[in-house]
């Protein structure tokens, strides 16, 4: 493989990887999706991600590579499509007149998809405790009671889902 | 720059125990120290108190509904053996008769003295009491939870309705469908107890017209034989005072009461016939059966025996 620092040379070579694979992954991703809408733009979304990162020219194994990179934009984007899911069946299920506004509502959605996102890779019993203690208000002792395990265990779970949070956050991640 | 991991760590633990009690003064300059020691901890910090923050603007039943929703990959591992046997049967009961006759290979249960709570796939949280097992089949058509032994309690979540079928719940007497609600449900020999604490349950028991099915309301329980609802009354403390750990009693026969205290027991509490019917009354902590005899032997004229290292109870007129 060839390295080529010129900005053309990478645009050349994304064109080749474009042009060798786009179709092969089309039918990659669609088979792991319901619609061909979603499946058009997910390929898509993956030539894009792999052209920010400036890697094209250090590619080896072109097919193993895309795939890795779709696989990570499959699942954010089922992820998020089933947090807005869960979010529009709450709505319509406790319509709550203290959030009417249309921006409260779109910011409250933000907010729920990007601390979903610092939570997401998490074990669930890290992120049941984090959720316990940081969403409903329990005391720590009240959520090792309830989960039948040690205070201990409950301080090592916020501290692995904290430095979690705080290692994925970027400085200016909520704004 | 990138912000050492150990900058994290310790914000992370001062996140903690900022939570637990206030500091002391030592402990407040020592983390004004920490803050302002490097930039790193500053910065780190920052993020802490952008996450409190963020945090802390989410309704909070909304936000619990949200993030605990099931991942598809959850999903998908929660339709375990029993959704094949339910989907090979003509019908439900075809499936669930299968899975009855199988011995302890539930999905979730408990062991006696032994209380546990725990998360479904659709976010609905479950309170297992004493030697309580359950079966759970989640798809798209249904959420089913078939309890074989014991006793629940459970409050639904609020759930999508396109990625989850309705919710039912089958004991060995009928079928009961949440509208919206928190309630119990115990699998007594012979019969099922429902207590509705919130909102409405559908009860249809398992042998009747289903077109003839009864909704019971908040603060009502009944009771379903295969048959037909058998009672439908205010809920009385002994029904709900487990959610609690706690037994309670009114005018409750000896001998009743034992079978109670049994469940939460290893080994067997024999009681002598001459006081079978000894009216108890009282409340008692199911945590520590040891303790209710021993209350028991203070407020009524009984003694206890023990064999077998407590295994074997006798309670007999004192």
């Amino acid at each position: 493989m060839p390295h080529n620092a010129d900005p053309r040379g990478q645009q050349g070579t994304l064109h080749a990887l474009y042009s060798d694979h786009h179709s092969w992954l089309y039918t990659w991703i669609r088979k792991r999706l319901d619609n061909h809408f979603d499946a058009a733009d997910l390929t898509q979304d993956t030539f894009l991600r792999i052209h920010s990162r400036q890697e094209v020219d250090n590619i080896i194994e072109p097919r193993s590579y895309l795939a890795t990179v779709a696989k990570g934009i499959i699942s954010h984007f089922y992820r998020r499509k089933s947090l807005e899911e869960a979010y529009l069946e709450y709505v319509a299920l406790f319509p709550d007149p203290m959030t009417a506004t249309q921006e409260q509502q779109h910011i409250i959605l933000q907010t729920l998809e990007q601390i979903d996102a610092l939570l997401n890779d998490l074990p669930k019993r890290v992120k049941t405790v984090f959720l316990q203690s940081q969403i409903e208000g329990k005391k720590y002792q009240e959520i090792a009671d309830d989960l039948g395990i040690s205070l201990i265990s409950v301080k090592r779970h916020m501290k692995q889902a904290y430095v979690q949070c705080l290692t994925l956050m970027e400085d200016d991640f909520f704004e | 720059m990138a912000v050492p991991k150990r900058s994290f760590e310790e914000a992370a633990e001062w996140l903690i125990r900022l939570q637990e009690s206030p500091l002391s003064a030592q402990e407040q300059s020592q983390f004004d120290a920490w803050k302002t020691k490097n930039r790193e901890n500053a910065r780190a910090w920052t993020r802490a108190q952008q996450l409190m923050g963020q945090v802390d603007t989410l309704p909070k039943n909304m936000a619990t509904a949200i993030l605990n929703r099931p991942e598809d990959a959850g999903r998908r591992l929660a339709i375990g053996k029993l959704a094949i046997l339910l989907a090979a049967g003509p019908t439900v009961w075809g499936g669930y008769k299968t899975v009855q006759s199988q011995q302890w290979t539930a999905d979730y249960r408990t062991t006696k003295g032994e209380t546990k709570h725990v998360t479904l796939p659709d976010g609905s949280l479950v309170k297992l009491n004493t030697a309580t097992a359950f079966d759970l089949a989640f798809d798209q058509q249904a959420r089913t939870l078939a309890l074989r032994e014991g006793e629940i309690e459970i409050q639904t979540a609020a759930v999508n309705s396109q990625q989850f079928g309705p919710l039912n719940i089958y004991t060995r007497e009928g079928r009961l469908t949440p509208l919206g609600t928190t309630f119990t449900v115990r699998q007594f020999d012979g019969f099922t107890q429902l207590a509705v604490l919130q909102g409405q349950v559908e009860a249809v028991p398992k042998l009747a017209d289903p077109m003839n099915r009864e909704i019971i309301q908040a603060g009502y329980q009944a009771r379903l034989s295969s048959q037909t609802i058998l009672s439908n009354q205010l809920i009385t403390p002994n029904t709900t005072a487990w959610l609690n750990n706690m037994l309670a009693a009114h005018n409750m026969p000896l001998k009743r009461f034992a079978q109670e205290v049994s469940r939460y027991r290893s080994g067997v509490i024999r009681v002598s016939p001459e006081i079978e019917n000894l009216p108890i009354s009282g409340a008692f902590p199911t945590t520590d059966t040891d303790l209710i005899l021993t209350m028991l032997t203070r407020t009524y004229p009984l003694k206890v025996h023990n064999h077998l290292g407590g295994y074997w109870v006798t309670l007999s007129l004192a």
